[in-house]
């Protein structure tokens, strides 16, 4: 059964990925640069390749075909994992992609972690003790962290960790402590939803009728909590930071800019600027790419994780 | 057994500490200067992008480039031109080593030159050559198909850097950049930094710091935070703004310098009003340039007389700006016929108000204020002024079509330190009658010869006459105004001596620093 609910999920997944391959076809088809001549201009190590050689790559890329031509031969080349040069830096995008993408993978996971850590006991918390200070403070710093600007909280966090504090650095690339600051900044918004998600969740699960039931039978408060509403509470919680994941990636974009970190936003935001429109879209494939598989992984954890879900597919 | 561990522990922090204490006495005995900046390097090869590493001073050039945006000897002690103009020849200096031991020759110049010109035709497609030679081992000549006086300009330039053979793979592309200059190229991470240390055998004056990190930093911001935390020395190009914190700041230390950027308004000379130089004069002595700089820049920008700022050795510095003078506009408007007939405080001829638009673009960000500041100064002598701010693209297509009577824009003067690129296409005949950025449509027979003339000859007094002259035409005539000079503006710890900012942002001469 899990199978087949899997498989439907595969398969829904190629209109989405049809979809956001035209759309990237036609940013790259409408922008100016001739893709032809980027390409030889890398591999030939000349600025001006001659004229026959741009031609012949024009006609194998089918730039001058008509469009659904040469989209399917761009597919095609896509698929084998050709994204063509970097006219600025000369390197295949491939290869700036896989430069820049651990490093945004390491930042998005570690403000997942921070926000993870900070909002699940904060929720928990604010939910057992509803109207306590706990919870006033909580609703709090919720609205503001939600509604200070990313690049804000940035300087922020700049000023107390890296020139106040003088303890962390302040900008740039090397071990774990350079992503403590961007991740942090990352996770404030973040956590402020998942605090508050959580507090709901848990509420909502300390009503239901099995926990009464628990506590009738002489259930101590705590191992009802611990062993019957935090499981339960937690789902929604999880499902939430997993599709917050993507969300994460798009902030990636200021935040790499801020802190000077060498990761997939900054690589889009750079070569956006700079028209490199090769590497645009290689960018905007794996923003794309891996937004679906985000999805696609949470939608695989719900259902493993809850058996009414999976009911329902029966 | 706890107190075995509390032991070891004990041990353990000691030995910690002290690599600590190991770790800062090497520290203080190597003196690491670092430095930020935005702009980041896209490629190894200098003779690809050649403008970090020159800056840096890993690598040198044939020709260098003074204070006042003048070409002085580098690696070249001395060139002449032959009298038809066409055959140049560079004698070279004896003393020079690569960083790796090699001595730099005729030779080795030659073919690095080759391979910069096949490299960067986007800069050196112009240069008219047709053979570089190498007759001995100190002389290299270049000779050319037509005359071209802005060579040794051109030459100046970071693509043509001097590379060492051991610089290149077997295939050709550069691995590790080995140059001449004061500083030996370390290591490079894209986006993130680049490192070098002090070349002891320099020919000229040797660094005083041990090693640079240069770190690239995209937001301004971030480059103060890091000056605040004392990561770095040097924050490069910051905005007036985060400029202003440190004026009063005593351990820090702010500069500032014009660079051969100018903001300036183009008239439409093809139509009412502006067909009319009495006009053009009239917004020239309208607008309250020192407003300008003070307000709208914070008074980090220089106010404009001629085309070059100041202190550049192409400015002719006997041009008499316009000063803000009201009556003199309002004066020279009544002369051309235009007067307040109706009294609504709009002027008007023939019963046509003086109505005009401006154009300008916002992605450089003071352009729409500025462009607002001169409506409302134009508005005091009774000129109505639209705004229209539109992206550069499309502002640059109205000021081609002719769909404006003013367009605001900011203009770099040299891309090589020489005068004759700017003039030619921005104020010869042959440019303004084409799309571009300069003086619209304007056609001055006088200028064209001195600017023609300017070409034929490659004596550097004579050739200044010249584009003097010229100058000073252009700002009679009036087919632009020019309002200011963009300044770059630094900060360094007040611990830095030595510093200096380059008007052409040729180098960044950091052998000349120290760290007191």
């Amino acid at each position: 059964m899990m199978c087949t609910i899997i498989l439907n999920r595969l398969l829904q997944l190629i209109p989405v990925m049809v979809g956001i391959s035209l759309i990237t076809f036609a940013v790259i088809s409408l922008s100016p640069g001739d893709p032809a001549e980027i390409t030889l201009r890398a591999t030939l190590g000349t600025e001006s390749p001659p004229k026959e050689a741009v031609a012949k790559l024009h006609e194998e890329m089918g730039l001058d075909d008509p469009w659904h031509v040469s989209y399917l031969k761009w597919t095609s080349r896509v698929v084998q994992g050709d994204l063509g040069y970097s006219y600025q830096t000369k390197r295949s995008t491939i290869e700036e992609i896989t430069h820049a993408l651990p490093i945004t993978f390491e930042l998005a996971f570690l403000s997942m972690f921070f926000s993870a850590a900070v909002a699940i006991p904060l929720g928990i918390t604010a939910a057992l003790r509803q109207n306590g200070p706990v919870d006033h403070l909580c609703r709090l710093t919720s609205i503001i962290s939600l509604s200070s600007p990313e690049f804000f909280v940035a300087i922020v966090f700049m000023l107390l960790g890296g020139v106040y504090l003088g303890i962390l650095p302040v900008a740039g690339t090397g071990g774990i402590e350079y992503f403590i600051l961007p991740a942090l900044t990352l996770s404030v918004g973040l956590t402020a939803i998942t605090m508050r998600i959580m507090r709901t969740s848990m509420i909502e699960t300390l009503e239901q009728d099995y926990i009464r039931t628990a506590r009738a039978k002489g259930l101590s408060y705590r191992k009802v909590i611990w062993r019957h509403a935090l499981k339960n509470a937690l789902l929604p919680v999880l499902i939430y930071m997993g599709t917050q994941l993507g969300w994460i990636f798009g902030g990636a974009v200021t935040i790499e800019s801020i802190f000077a970190l060498p990761g997939l936003g900054r690589l889009l935001v750079n070569s956006v600027s700079s028209m490199d429109i090769m590497v645009v879209q290689g960018c905007m494939l794996t923003f794309a790419v891996i937004i679906v598989l985000i999805n696609l992984g949470v939608d695989l954890a719900h259902l493993y994780l809850d058996p009414s879900i999976r009911g329902q597919g029966e | 057994m706890k107190r075995k561990e509390g032991f070891l522990l004990i041990l353990l922090a000691l030995m910690v500490m002290g690599a600590g204490c190991t770790d800062q006495e090497q520290k203080e005995e190597l003196q690491t200067l670092s430095v930020s900046c935005q702009w980041s390097l896209n490629t190894i090869d200098p003779h690809q992008t050649g403008f970090i590493p020159q800056r840096l001073g890993y690598v040198e050039t044939l020709v260098g480039v003074d204070y006042e945006g003048k070409i002085t000897p580098s690696l070249a002690k001395s060139w002449e031109v032959s009298d038809d103009g066409k055959n140049w020849t560079f004698v070279l200096r004896d003393d020079v080593l690569f960083h790796d031991g090699t001595p730099f020759t005729a030779g080795t110049m030659k073919t690095s030159l080759e391979r910069s010109f096949a490299l960067s035709e986007s800069v050196f497609g112009k240069i008219p050559v047709s053979a570089i030679k190498a007759p001995d081992n100190l002389t290299l000549e270049i000779s050319l198909d037509s005359p071209f006086p802005a060579l040794p300009a051109y030459l100046s330039r970071g693509e043509s850097a001097a590379l060492a053979p051991g610089s290149y793979d077997a295939d050709g592309n550069v691995v590790k950049p080995i140059g001449t200059g004061p500083f030996i190229f370390e290591s490079w991470k894209p986006e993130e930094e680049i490192v070098i240390v002090k070349n002891p055998d320099y020919w000229g004056q040797s660094a005083s710091v041990d090693k640079v990190i240069y770190r690239i930093m995209p937001e301004a911001l971030t480059r103060k935070m890091l000056l605040d935390s004392k990561e770095i020395q040097i924050a490069m190009i910051l905005s007036p703004e985060i400029a202003e914190e440190y004026t009063e700041k005593t351990d820090y230390s702010v500069l500032q310098q014009p660079i051969a950027r100018v903001r300036m308004i183009g008239f439409n000379i093809e139509k009412e009003p502006f067909d009319d130089q009495r006009v053009r004069q009239a917004v020239n002595y309208a607008i309250d340039r020192e407003a300008i700089v003070t307000y709208v820049l914070h008074g980090y920008g220089t106010t404009a007389a001629g085309l070059f700022p100041p202190g550049f050795y192409w400015a002719n510095q006997e041009i008499a700006p316009y000063t803000y003078n009201t009556e003199k506009a309002q004066a020279l408007l009544e002369e051309a016929g235009w007067t307040d007939t109706d009294g609504d405080g709009t002027l008007d001829k023939d019963g046509k108000p003086l109505k005009i638009t401006l154009v300008t673009y916002p992605e450089r960000a003071e352009l729409p204020e500025i462009a607002e500041v001169i409506q409302q100064q134009l508005k005091k002598v009774g000129i109505k002024t639209e705004l229209k701010v539109l992206n550069f693209d499309a502002a640059e297509s109205l000021r081609n079509q002719g769909e404006f009577d003013i367009f605001l824009v900011g203009r770099g003067l040299l891309f090589v330190p020489d005068p004759d690129e700017i003039m030619m296409t921005d104020y010869h005949s042959n440019g303004t009658s084409i799309d571009g950025l300069g003086a619209y449509r304007w056609h001055n027979d006088r200028v064209d010869e001195l600017l023609e003339e300017a070409r034929t000859t490659s004596d550097m007094a004579v050739r200044k006459k010249l584009y003097d002259e010229a100058q000073a035409i252009i700002v009679e005539e009036a087919p632009v105004a020019y309002l200011n000079y963009y300044v770059n503006i630094d900060v360094t710890t007040s611990d830095i001596e030595g510093y200096r900012l380059h008007p052409t942002e040729y180098s960044l001469h950091l052998e000349n620093v120290s760290i007191v």
